[in-house]
Formats: structure tokens, sequence, C-alpha cells
């Protein structure tokens, strides 16, 4: 299954919907919801085309007035989507390391998702990746990621 | 990517779902109270106001205007015409007649305009 993270905003492209059915299980949710033509996290399925000074975005208020996808309005406010609380927080807050293995031509990661705003050794945050999950070996494959 | 959203403005104060934005930029010219639209693009906010409000009340106050004029003053202006008329000699008699006849036909021209600032009103968008 295709991953794609997005300045924090997470994108999920099965090839079938089983894929996306199991892989629910290790974030212990029901169902992902379906946007367009892909499947996220139910909150950030809630994640408008805007934000306005003040109003809150899930959870957090918006820090600026600005318009664009909903992982450029997440960018422009600073925030990322945090796996474990399924909320949004700050990006600033978000202190983990990530554990990547260069493996060929792809970097390893040990969890099936990569907590954006993760650092890898004394790199700047990983806000942007993409990659694919191998559901035989619960393993997620990052092809290329991009950090600030 | 754009976004448009309704707004208001209020001493050149932009509200949009109730929270008051900053680093807008009004378009419209006036300093009234008034309802538009914010355009947020990427990261910047305009605000343009709806004219139809301001034109609709122009045109109240102009056929207002016209319908005051036509009730006001041709009438009197015509019975003091036909008083003159029937007071004077032959000529000017003719010649009081002649005025009344245009006050007439000017008061037509009067209600021909009220009509169509009613027709130009209903069609406001």
């Amino acid at each position: 299954m295709k991953v794609l993270c997005r300045h924090g905003h997470f994108a999920f492209y099965p090839r079938d919907a089983g894929e996306i059915f199991r892989f629910c299980d290790y974030f212990d949710l029901e169902q992902f919801k379906r946007v367009g033509d892909y499947f996220t996290f139910p909150a950030l399925a809630e994640v408008e085309n805007y934000s306005l000074l003040g109003k809150k975005i899930l959870n957090l208020p918006a820090i600026k007035t600005c318009a664009g996808h909903p992982w450029e309005v997440m960018a422009m406010n600073g925030y990322v989507y945090h796996i474990a609380s399924e909320s949004i927080l700050p990006k600033s807050t978000i202190a983990g390391r990530a554990a990547l293995f260069s493996v060929g031509d792809y970097f390893l990661s040990e969890t099936p998702l990569i907590q954006p705003g993760s650092r890898i050794d004394s790199t700047g945050q990983i806000l942007s990746y993409s990659g694919t999950f191998v559901e035989g070996y619960s393993e997620l494959h990052v092809s290329e990621f991009s950090y600030e | 990517m754009s976004k448009v959203l309704a707004a208001s403005c209020v001493n050149g104060k932009v509200t949009v779902e109730g929270f008051e934005l900053s680093n807008v930029e009004i378009l419209s010219e006036g300093d009234g109270a008034s309802t538009g639209v914010v355009i947020i693009d990427t990261d910047r906010a305009y605000y343009l106001a709806k004219t139809s409000p301001d034109l609709d009340t122009t045109l109240a106050k102009v056929m207002e205007a016209l319908e005051g004029i036509k009730v006001a003053v041709g009438p009197d202006l015509q019975f003091a015409l036909t008083l003159i008329g029937s007071s004077v000699g032959p000529s000017e008699g003719a010649a009081a007649a002649s005025a009344s006849a245009q006050i007439t036909a000017g008061m037509a021209s009067v209600t021909a305009a009220i009509n169509a600032l009613t027709t130009l009103k209903g069609a406001l968008k």
C-alpha cells in the first residue's frame, strides 16, 4: 500500500479494500475515511481546505488565515498529525526520533508509519515522506523523505 | 488554491464565520457597513463588498424623488394654468393650454422613467 505523508498529513492508497481494512488494526481504528482518491485518518478527513485565524483546525486554533489543500493548510499553520493521540499538534512539540535504515534503494522503518516531526540523529524534522507499507513484514519502505 | 467565503465589514473590520480577520485587503470603496465575500488566496485575503444594496437604495431614492415631482408639481401647475387660461384673452389662454399640454407630456415622461427604474430595480442580481 502506498503511503504519502505531506507536511504531517497522511494519504493511503491501498491496492484493495482488504488492505486498508487490515491497516486499521495497527492503529486501533474501526476504519479510515475516504477523501477523494485516498484514505486517511478519520480526524484528518475533517481538516478543511482553509483556515481562519483563531478558528479551530480540529483541536487547535489556526494561527494563520490561509487556503489550500488540507496538508498545505496544516503546513502554513505549522501543525502535524500526532498518530498516538489522534489529534494535531504543533510540529515544534514533536521530539521523537525516527529509526530508518538504509537498505538498497529505500529506507526501512520498523514502524508502520513515521510520526511526522520526528528527527533522524541531528537532522531537521521529517515532515513529508512517501513509501510502501509491506503488509507481510509490517514494514514501511520509505522511498523518499524531506525534512526542515 | 483559493477559497471564497461570505463576510461582513464594519468600520474597516472584516468578519468571517464570527472571526475577525487581520491583514485583509478591502477592495471596495466607501466606509459604510457592508456584506460581501472574502477571497483567500494561499495566505492573502481580500474583501469585496456587494454593491447591489447600494444601487438598490439609490434607485429607490430616485424613484421616490420622481414620484414626488409628479405628485407635487404636475397637478398644481396644470390647475394654475387652467385658471390662468380661463381669465385671460384667447392668445394667452392658448399659450396656457399649450403649456399645460407640455406638462402632461412631461409627467408622462416622468411616469415612464419611474416604470423603467422599477424594472431595473427588480432585475438587480
